[in-house]
């Protein structure tokens, strides 16, 4: 949690004299709904559990996180199991959140034009019976927080690539970069002769990926992750921007015509100005933190 | 997991299942209650995990984090709807003794270090808060105390606990990613 004093003895403290004990108090018991006001009126927006959009865990949350920890440390962390009940009424409400966020169906990528062709279309799978492979593509081992890698929703490939197509047709500040073999430390991509370029639009937080060359995945244990480069944020704090498959993966919205992978993308968080973009081999699922050594492809925006 | 993916939800309800449950089920006033409480949690958890960060808090912190928020807004809430005569005036034994040590994330740890530092008032007062987010009128009766007093151990209590671990810097944090948590943090 944020380091910070009291009120306008904080030093570095961005919090507001008098703030502090409303804040405190938010923390511990909550507030009146002019206590709120106060606090509105002081410039905080502390109305979310995080601080306001904007604001993860800053430096207003820092009260929340503080009585967060004072609690685990005098009470622990519960050792009462879930009623079965409950459980059960979580299981289905995770299942309406996974369905709201990923839509109704998703496309195989597996579908190379042969495959197209035989099956006459693309192949789409009702998102129930999907639900088994996703788990086990996400690997449970990559579950996190900002935690997992996004898996593009959408309610079909079809629709999606046309929404993000008509957003960026609209969009004034649409940058193409083109994807170029990513050399670190003088050592070269793992896949070469992929080209292809990023479409982008940081007003309409949209864009596609156009891969030609891209190596179908050698196997389901691994998928490809995209990374975003904020400026404003850095490498160091780069965006995972999901996990996408060439072959035996399934990504939503995407499509493969003419030789050529077009994977949308979406950013899980806001990017404010998009310096890069970059696509690593992980795990299946992907990973919050890679270690960059499986480099594929990266595009700089001029 | 912020994009929706049906093995991570999951896996959150095996991890945080007990802790939201314990928590639900102290700040509420029904298991009713707690029932539909525990269900709003996880959405919220679930909605929020993209602004996790692991240079700032523990997954652990921050999902007590969430659900202490939204079970402290309901229990406003709900004081307001019902009979207030009907509430308990008195709040029920609160636990004397923590948890084990070693059963402890990282930052509870660090946390529980930092509660010692605090005087002996403030202590009794934080832990009467913590524990149900119970309002400063009612600590006073179940203390005795003056309202004021209350007020101020509580503030300053919780204040003088964010110094000490804000002090303490980034050591720390996030500790339990590493014990055997299947949650990765944020680059």
């Amino acid at each position: 949690m944020s380091a910070g004093g009291e009120g306008s003895n904080a030093g570095h403290s961005l919090i507001p004299a008098g703030a502090a004990e409303l804040l405190a108090d938010r923390a511990l018991v909550g507030l009146s709904h002019s206590e709120q006001q106060t606090l509105d009126e002081m410039g905080l927006n502390v109305r979310g559990p995080f601080g306001g959009a904007e604001c993860a865990a800053d430096e207003y949350s820092s009260f929340d996180l503080t009585a967060a920890a004072a609690d685990l440390a005098m009470f622990g962390v519960g050792a009462e199991a879930l009623p079965g009940r409950v459980r059960r009424a979580l299981d289905e409400a995770a299942e309406r959140f996974v369905s709201e966020r990923l839509g109704v169906a998703l496309i195989s990528l597996a579908g190379s034009e042969r495959d197209d062709r035989q099956a006459g279309t693309r192949s789409r799978f009702a998102l129930s019976n999907r639900l088994g492979w996703l788990a086990a593509a996400a690997g449970i081992a990559l579950a996190a927080l900002a935690w997992l890698p996004r898996v593009w929703p959408g309610v079909s490939g079809g629709d999606e690539m046309g929404r993000i197509e008509s957003a960026l047709g609209s969009a004034r500040d649409v940058v193409r970069a083109t994807w170029g073999p990513w050399e670190l430390n003088g050592e070269g991509p793992e896949c070469k002769g992929v080209s292809g370029e990023v479409v982008w639009s940081d007003s309409a937080q949209s864009g596609l990926m156009k891969f030609t060359g891209l190596p179908a995945n050698a196997d389901e244990s691994q998928q490809y992750q995209l990374w975003i480069i904020d400026a404003t944020r850095g490498m160091e704090q780069r965006i995972s921007g999901g996990v996408f498959s060439a072959r035996l993966g399934t990504t939503v919205g995407a499509r493969s015509t003419a030789g050529q992978l077009v994977v949308p993308i979406h950013a899980p968080i806001h990017v404010n100005k998009a310096a890069a973009f970059a696509i690593t081999i992980e795990k299946s699922g992907g990973t919050w933190v890679s270690d960059m050594k499986r480099r594929v492809v990266i595009a700089s925006v001029k | 997991m912020a994009g929706g993916e049906a093995g991570a939800v999951r896996e959150c309800i095996d991890r945080f299942g007990g802790l939201v449950w314990s928590l639900a089920r102290r700040m509420t006033y029904s298991e009713a209650e707690a029932d539909d409480a525990v269900q709003e949690i996880f959405v919220e958890v679930w909605k929020n995990a993209g602004r996790y960060d692991v240079k700032v808090a523990s997954e652990t912190a921050f999902v007590a984090m969430i659900a202490r928020r939204r079970l402290i807004d309901r229990r406003r809430k709900r004081d307001r709807q019902i009979d207030r005569h009907s509430l308990p005036e008195t709040p029920p034994a609160v636990p004397d003794a923590g948890p084990e040590r070693a059963s402890m994330v990282e930052e509870a740890r660090r946390a529980t270090d930092a509660i010692e530092l605090l005087s002996s008032e403030q202590q009794r007062v934080l832990r009467l808060s913590i524990f149900q987010g119970l309002s400063h009128e009612k600590i006073a009766t179940s203390t005795g105390l003056p309202m004021g007093t209350v007020k101020t151990h509580a503030r300053r209590g919780l204040m003088k606990l964010r110094e000490i671990l804000g002090a303490q810097g980034e050591t720390g944090r996030g500790a339990d990613i590493s014990n055997g948590s299947t949650l990765e943090a944020k680059p």
